[in-house]
C-alpha cells in the first residue's frame, strides 16, 4: 500500500514533468501570472493562520509546503 | 575647481538640458528600427510594468541618460504591456527621461530572443551588439554600468 | 554577427542572474531594494462555549536585492476556553481531575466531558532567507522556534527551486528538520493508567519527552499559458516520538454502555489516559489550480493525505477573488474536508477490556479528531489596495465527527460527538 502511494506520487510527477514542455509563456507574457493574486502562495498569511487552525483541528496537516514549527496542540 | 564640483555642475546642466528638451520620446513598436539609432552608442532594454528588477532598473537608467549626452548614447526601454495604461501608470511614477517604445502586440522580443524580464542589450554606434543581460539586480548594478561606460569611452 | 550576438546571450545567461519572469514574480506592491515591508494579520477564533484563540504575526521582509529576501515572522498564539477530553457523555454527571492534578471539574449529564483548564500562549519566531544560487536555481533557508508552556519546536528547513523550460516548469524540492520538547502540566500519564481523584498521587511519569521529524517535499510548477498554471506537491513526514496527548482519556463503559464511575464519593469518572503510536509516516498529494478570468482569479487545490495510523483524509478548497477594481476586491472561499479514523480510534473501553496501565504496545485514542469526520468552511474577505493595503475575512467552520459504529446501550442516547462549530474573524494590514 505504501509502496504503491509512492509509485503513484513519482508517476504523477513524471508525467507533470514530461507532459509540461509543450505548455507555457514567453518571458513577456507573463503580465497576468505576475499579478500577486495570481502566486501560487498569493495569501501566506492567511495560509499560515488557517493551516495553523486546521492542523490543531484535524488529523492532516501540510502538502502546500512545510509546515514549520511545531505545536503541542495536536 | 574640483573634478567632483565640475561633475556635479555638468551632471545639472545635462539634468536641465533633459527636463528642458524633454527628449524622451514615445513611440510605437511598427516604427521602431534599430538602424535608426546607428552613429551612437544604443541601450535597449525590454521592460513590463509587472516586472519587479525591471522598477529597480529605471532609477539606474535615468542615471545613465543624465550621465551622456542624446548625441553620443541613445537609451530606448520597449515596454510589452498588453495593457498600454498599466505602462503610462508606471511611467508616471517611476518616471523615464529616455524614449519608450510600446509594443503591446510583443512583436520585438522575439526578433531579439528576450529570454527574460527586463533583458538590456548594449550596441556599438556600429550597430554591433556590445554586450547583453537579462534580469537586474542591484548588486550588479555598478558592474554593468561599467560595461556601459567602457563601450562609450571605446568610441571616442 | 548572428553567432556573436547568440554567444553573447549564452554568456549572459549563464553568468547573470534573470529575475522577474519566475512565476513567483514581483509585485507592484512590493518595497524597493534595500528596504523593509512590514505586514501584520490577527486571527479571532472562536468556538461558543469552547475553546477561543488570538493569534497575532507580525511579518518583516527585507528586499536584500530584486531577487534576494530575508523574511523574519513573529507569531503570537493565546488559547482559552475548554476542549473535549476524549470521555464520553453520560446520563449522570462526572467529575473529572484538572491536568494539573490540582482540582477538579464536574461535567453534567448529557453533556460532552469539556477539560476547562485548557489555556496555552505558544510565541512562535520564524526566519528565512531566500537567494539565488545561479540563474535558474533559488535556495530558501528557513528556521523556526516555537515554544509554550510545556511544548518546545525548533526546526530548519532548506527547499531549492529549479526553472525549466523558459521557466515554465519550475521544480521544487525541499526537507526540514524538527526536534520538539514536551514537558505537560502535571507531567505525562501513563499509557492506560486511571485518572485519579484530585490530590491522589496521579499515575504520571516525571519526565519529559520528545518528537523529531522529517519532513520531505518535492514539487512542480507548470505554467499553461498566460492565465493558468498548475502545482503537484508529494510529501512525505516521518515523527518519531511522542504523539500522544497527555490530556486525552477513554471512558470505561458498563454492559448498559454507561460510562463507569472510579470513585462514588467524588463521582470520578472511570477514564484511562490514552496512548498512540511512537511513529507516523504521512503521504501527501498536494495539487493546486489557477486560472485568472480578466479581472477575477481562481484559485482551486486539492490535498489527499494517507498515513500509517489509518487517517485518510481529503481536502478541497475554492477561492474566488472578484477585482471590483484596482483598489478593492472580494472573495469568498469554500472548503471541504473529510477524513477516514486513525486504526486506534475507539470512543470507549469496555471495561475490563482495557489494556493494563503503562501497556506500550497498545495504542488507543477517543481524541474525536482522529474520528471520521467531515467539515467545512465557508469564509468571505474582503480587501483594498493602495499604499497601505488590508483585507477583512470572516470564515464560518463547523466539524461533524461521525458517531462511534459501535455505540451502545444507553450510550445511544446521548450526543456522543456533537458537531464543533467555530467563526473566525480575520485581518490582514501592511504598513
Amino acid at each position: 500500500m505504501k509502496y504503491a502511494h509512492r509509485v503513484t506520487a513519482i508517476a504523477a510527477i513524471s508525467v507533470a514533468l514530461s507532459a509540461c514542455s509543450g505548455l507555457g509563456v514567453q518571458p513577456w507574457e507573463r503580465g497576468v501570472l505576475a499579478r500577486p493574486d495570481m502566486a501560487p502562495n498569493s495569501a501566506p498569511m492567511t495560509n499560515a493562520l488557517d493551516d495553523h487552525i486546521y492542523f490543531s483541528k484535524e488529523a492532516s496537516s501540510g502538502g502546500r509546503s512545510f509546515a514549520g514549527g511545531g505545536c503541542g496542540c495536536n | 575647481m574640483s573634478k567632483k564640483v565640475r561633475f556635479t555642475l555638468l551632471a545639472t546642466f545635462l539634468m536641465s538640458v533633459a527636463t528642458l528638451s524633454s527628449a524622451a520620446d514615445r513611440l510605437n513598436a511598427e516604427s521602431f528600427d534599430l538602424d535608426n539609432y546607428r552613429g551612437k552608442v544604443l541601450y535597449l532594454d525590454f521592460w513590463a510594468s509587472w516586472c519587479g528588477p525591471c522598477r529597480a532598473s529605471f532609477p539606474w537608467m535615468n542615471d545613465l541618460r543624465q550621465a551622456y549626452g542624446e548625441d553620443e548614447l541613445a537609451i530606448v526601454a520597449i515596454n510589452v504591456d498588453t495593457n498600454r495604461g498599466q505602462a503610462e501608470q508606471f511611467l508616471d511614477e517611476h518616471g523615464a527621461d529616455f524614449d519608450v517604445v510600446f509594443d503591446q502586440a510583443g512583436s520585438l522580443p522575439p526578433e531579439f530572443e528576450v529570454m527574460g524580464m527586463p533583458s538590456a542589450y548594449l550596441y556599438s554606434a556600429e550597430g554591433e551588439l556590445l554586450a547583453s543581460h537579462i534580469g537586474f539586480r542591484q548588486s550588479d548594478a555598478s558592474e554593468w554600468r561599467h560595461t556601459v561606460d567602457a563601450a562609450l569611452a571605446g568610441g571616442q | 554577427m548572428k553567432s556573436y550576438k547568440n554567444l553573447s546571450l549564452a554568456l549572459a545567461g549563464a553568468s547573470c542572474a534573470l529575475m522577474g519572469s519566475s512565476v513567483q514574480a514581483a509585485t507592484a506592491g512590493e518595497a524597493d531594494v534595500g528596504d523593509w515591508d512590514l505586514s501584520s494579520a490577527v486571527l479571532f477564533y472562536s468556538e461558543p462555549d469552547r475553546v477561543s484563540a488570538v493569534e497575532p504575526i507580525l511579518k518583516g521582509v527585507k528586499r536584500i536585492d530584486t531577487d534576494e529576501t530575508l523574511t523574519l515572522k513573529l507569531t503570537l498564539d493565546s488559547l482559552t476556553g475548554a476542549s473535549a477530553n476524549g470521555a464520553l457523555p453520560s446520563d449522570r454527571a462526572q467529575t473529572f481531575t484538572r491536568p494539573s492534578g490540582n482540582g477538579s471539574f464536574v461535567t453534567d449529564a448529557g453533556e460532552t466531558p469539556l477539560d476547562d483548564t485548557f489555556r496555552d500562549t505558544r510565541v512562535a519566531f520564524n526566519a528565512s532567507w531566500e537567494k539565488p544560487l545561479s540563474r535558474m536555481t533559488r535556495m530558501t533557508l528557513g528556521a523556526n522556534l516555537s515554544s509554550e508552556y510545556d511544548y518546545t519546536s525548533l526546526s530548519a528547513s532548506s527547499t531549492f527551486s529549479t526553472d525549466f523550460n523558459q521557466r515554465n516548469t519550475t521544480l521544487s524540492y525541499g526537507l526540514s528538520l524538527a526536534a520538539d520538547t514536551i514537558n505537560p502540566e502535571g507531567e505525562i500519564p501513563i499509557a492506560f493508567s486511571a485518572m485519579k481523584n484530585a490530590g491522589d498521587p496521579p499515575n504520571r511519569r516525571t519526565d519529559s519527552d520528545d518528537k523529531t521529524t522529517v519532513d520531505a517535499l518535492v514539487g512542480v510548477t507548470q505554467v499553461i499559458d498566460r492565465n493558468s498554471l498548475f502545482v503537484v506537491n508529494y510529501g512525505l513526514s516521518q515523527a518519531d516520538g511522542y504523539m500522544t496527548d497527555p490530556f486525552k482519556v477513554l471512558s470505561l463503559v458498563d454492559n448498559n454502555g454507561r460510562p463507569t464511575v472510579a470513585d462514588a464519593q467524588t463521582g470520578l469518572a472511570d477514564v484511562v489516559y490514552e496512548n498512540r503510536p511512537d511513529s507516523r509516516t504521512k503521504h501527501t498529494v498536494y495539487a493546486q489550480y489557477k486560472r485568472a478570468f480578466d479581472a477575477n482569479s481562481l484559485d482551486l487545490s486539492y490535498r489527499f493525505m494517507s498515513d500509517d495510523w489509518g487517517v485518510d483524509s481529503h481536502t478541497l478548497d475554492v477561492r474566488y477573488r472578484f477585482n471590483r477594481s484596482a483598489q478593492s476586491y472580494w472573495e469568498p472561499h469554500v472548503r471541504l474536508y473529510q477524513q477516514g479514523e486513525a486504526d486506534f480510534y475507539r470512543a470507549f473501553y469496555r471495561d475490563g477490556e482495557q489494556p493494563s496501565a503503562g501497556d506500550q504496545t497498545e495504542f488507543a485514542s477517543a481524541d474525536y479528531r482522529l474520528a471520521d469526520m467531515t467539515a467545512y468552511t465557508l469564509g468571505l474577505e474582503y480587501g483594498r489596495s493602495g499604499t497601505h493595503p488590508w483585507a477583512l475575512a470572516m470564515e464560518y467552520y463547523t466539524q461533524s465527527p461521525n458517531t462511534p459504529a459501535d455505540a451502545f446501550g444507553v450510550m445511544k442516547k446521548q450526543d456522543l460527538l456533537p458537531p464543533v462549530d467555530a467563526v473566525m474573524l480575520r485581518f490582514k494590514y501592511d504598513f
